[in-house]
Order: C-alpha cells, then sequence, then structure tokens
C-alpha cells in the first residue's frame, strides 16, 4: 500500500485520462480542461471513445424512468420558439430561424419596392406578403412578394449561384409542414411565376417558404431532392 | 427502447427531422431521465438536465455518424458528460461531507443490473478480477458519477490513494478486457 500513496502512475498517461474522463471522476476545473482538449486532439478523443465502449454495459444500470409529460413541451418550446406550428423538414433548421433577422425584412423592403410601385392592375386589398429568404449564413438570397389572391408570384434572385445544369425550385412549407413545390424558377433576376390555382387560396403570412437546387426541369420526386440553399418566413408588409 | 431504430433516428436528427426528434424523445428520454434522476439526485434538476441534454442532441447529431459508439451508448455519454459537468460545478469548493455520503449511498441493488450481453458478461467478469471495494469504486464512479473526493470519503482513503487505487484498476479492467 505504500508505494501505491504517492498517487502518480509513471505509465499510462493520456489513456489513463482518458479513462478518468469517462469515469467522471475528475474535478471540474479537470474537466473543463479535458473537454477544451476533446475538441481538437482527435487522437486524445479516440482515446476517449474506446474507455466509453469499454464502460457502455455499465449504462445498463440506469433503468428507464419515464419523465412528466411537461417537459417535452417546455423543450419543444425552447428549441422551436418560432415553429411551434410547424412539423419535421430538413429547412426547419433552428439555424435557418435563428438567422431570420429583422435586418433582413429591412433589405428586403427595399428590394420589393421596385416591384410594389410598379405592379400589374390588382384590385385586392390585403396587404402583400413577402419573405426573404436567407442561407443558413443570414445572406438573403431570394426575396418573394405575393399579392393574396393573384395568380401570380415575383421573386428577386438577391444573391446566388448554381450550376447551368441545375434548376431553382420554389417551395412553399405551410401549416402543415410538408414542403409543396411551387415550381421551377427562371433564371433571371427578378421573374414573375404563376402561382397555381390551389395554391392562390394557400398562401399566408407566416407561411415559409424556401428554394432549393434540382435538376434541369425541377424535383424529380416532388420533394427536395436538392440543397435547400435558401428559407424564409413570410409577412405581410 | 428499440436499439436498431435510434441510429437511424440521429441520421434524420441530423437533417433537422423533427418527426425523428420526437420519436428519439420518446425511446430514448426515459433511459437518459434515469442517468440525470442517479447523477444528480435531485429531480428538478434532473429535469433541466434532461432538457439540455435534448438541447445537444439536436444540436450535434450529426457527429454521431463520425463516431463508432452505439447509438445508445453515445447518448449515454452525452448524458453522462453533461449531469457530471453539472454536479462537479455545484459541488465545486466545499461540498458538505454528508451530502457526499448521501450520494455515495444510494447504490444500485445489483439484481437490478440488466446484464444481457456478452459484452456486458465480458465487462463483468474483468471486474471481478478486481478487489471487490475496487470494483465497486469503479462501478460507483461510473454509474453515480462520483468524484474523487467522494470516494476517497467514502472509503475512508487519502485522496491520492483513491486516484492510484482506482488508475491501477483501470489499467486491470483495460489489459482484461483487451484479451
Amino acid at each position: 500500500m505504500n508505494s501505491e500513496m504517492e498517487g502518480i502512475l509513471p505509465e499510462g498517461g493520456d489513456d489513463l485520462l482518458a479513462a478518468e474522463y469517462v469515469l467522471g471522476v475528475l474535478s471540474a476545473d479537470e474537466r473543463n480542461a479535458l473537454s477544451l482538449r476533446l475538441r481538437d486532439d482527435r487522437a486524445f478523443a479516440k482515446l476517449v471513445e474506446g474507455w466509453e465502449q469499454r464502460f457502455a454495459p455499465l449504462n445498463d444500470e440506469y433503468e428507464a424512468i419515464v419523465p412528466p409529460p411537461a417537459l417535452k413541451a417546455a423543450l419543444d418550446a425552447r428549441l422551436f420558439p418560432q415553429a411551434q406550428a410547424q412539423s419535421s423538414s430538413l429547412w426547419n433548421s433552428l439555424s435557418f430561424w435563428r438567422g431570420l433577422t429583422v435586418g433582413a425584412f429591412a433589405l428586403s423592403a427595399l428590394m420589393v419596392a421596385p416591384l410594389v410601385l410598379t405592379p400589374k392592375p390588382q384590385t385586392i386589398a390585403a396587404a402583400p406578403i413577402v419573405a426573404p429568404m436567407q442561407a443558413d449564413t443570414g445572406e438573403v438570397r431570394f426575396v418573394a412578394l405575393y399579392q393574396p389572391g393573384a395568380d401570380e408570384i415575383r421573386i428577386s434572385r438577391v444573391k446566388s449561384e448554381k450550376g447551368s445544369d441545375r434548376d431553382y425550385e420554389l417551395w412553399l412549407v405551410d401549416d402543415g409542414g410538408k414542403p409543396q413545390s411551387m415550381g421551377v424558377i427562371p433564371d433571371r433576376a427578378e421573374v414573375r411565376l404563376k402561382v397555381k390555382p390551389e395554391f392562390i387560396a394557400k398562401i399566408n403570412a407566416g407561411d415559409a417558404f424556401a428554394v432549393s437546387v434540382e435538376p434541369v426541369g425541377g424535383s424529380p420526386t416532388g420533394s427536395a431532392t436538392g440543397p435547400v440553399i435558401a428559407v424564409g418566413v413570410s409577412a405581410s408588409i | 427502447m428499440s436499439i436498431d431504430e435510434t441510429p437511424a433516428l440521429l441520421g434524420r436528427i441530423a437533417l433537422k427531422d423533427r418527426a425523428a426528434f420526437n420519436r428519439l424523445y420518446t425511446v430514448a428520454a426515459p433511459k437518459l431521465f434515469a442517468v440525470c434522476l442517479r447523477i444528480l439526485s435531485e429531480r428538478s434538476e434532473a429535469e433541466d438536465a434532461l432538457q439540455e441534454i435534448f438541447v445537444k442532441i439536436w444540436g450535434r447529431a450529426d457527429r454521431y455518424a463520425q463516431s463508432e459508439a452505439t447509438a445508445i451508448g453515445w447518448l449515454c455519454a452525452i448524458a453522462r458528460n453533461h449531469c457530471i459537468d453539472r454536479v462537479r460545478a455545484r459541488r465545486k469548493p466545499a461540498q458538505p461531507i454528508e451530502d457526499a455520503f448521501d450520494i455515495a449511498d444510494t447504490a444500485p441493488s445489483p439484481e437490478k443490473n440488466a446484464i444481457n450481453s456478452g459484452e456486458a458478461r465480458r465487462i463483468d467478469k474483468c471486474m471481478k478480477e478486481l478487489d471487490c471495494d475496487k470494483a465497486e469504486a469503479v462501478r460507483a464512479a461510473y454509474v453515480e458519477g462520483s468524484s474523487y473526493e467522494e470516494l476517497a470519503l467514502r472509503y475512508r482513503v487519502p485522496l491520492n490513494t483513491m486516484r492510484t487505487w482506482l488508475r491501477r484498476s483501470l489499467l486491470k479492467l483495460r489489459e482484461c478486457l483487451e484479451q
């Protein structure tokens, strides 16, 4: 026992440290230092993974206990504050929603001003709705402007690039959460896209619009097959 | 819980699929809540922690693909690390000794251990090769998130001795598991 009183073992090194980290016996300071190290020390991360696997069978000791039902609701409210009505989809990404800023709306107001000032004759009085569609970096790539009841939607391309063997496709994500194709967006800076009759009654402020990059002619499957490059929630202006 | 379905669910969550997230919550939350309760002891704190753990899972599911862990192992590791960090921060400089004993004393009854895989039997076999006290210390550290300080109090040995014990035990375990 006396020889063990030293408290330090010469052998082991990082692998023992990894074991202690996984076991959980270290102090707050030691753990903090190691979690920082784990971020970019791949070799050390491997050692930690190895010990996680060795000890994983001990997880059987945690016997399932159902958490109170209210907890999931609180979790959803925390994770998806602006998208309560939306169901699952690729572009309901939290970073997309978070990235949707007041600034984007201000920019889109500038973008759509010329569109609003030169309207086709319209007798419908409802306020137009606008949707600035952003990349996950926050950069506005497209702006959609729609006059409720109209049979066309105007799209401004602010900034975006695609290959010539690809098309942009516009999607409406309404309350149901399932994206529906509104068609391929012609490759020009400003376009008017025909809105099919079934969409006219459907589009409301608060719906999300998204643009994906698809094979020429649009998605062959009816769902987005290429990357969603821009997404945004519409609002009345 | 169904172990088979969780890897696919994590893959879908990496694509921000909320239906998959809801399903994962249903199948995995009870297990992870058990981890929280065991390590944190206090119910309201365990509930907070479980929320934070699922926030992490939502944000980090893409990293599961790069890991070699089983899906449930990966989820338990997130939960354990979160709870242990939390409990260490809480107990930082002066944790009353009585509290440490209270927590250490909530050891599981052995019959509760569900041992159902070859892997589990293997680590159990290797744990048996350790002295009884030492195996128990390793198990308590892992399952309850005990710190070296708490273990030293529990086994009434100096901190450094505890650390030496445990490190030697870990080396023996590694050797045995790699045979």
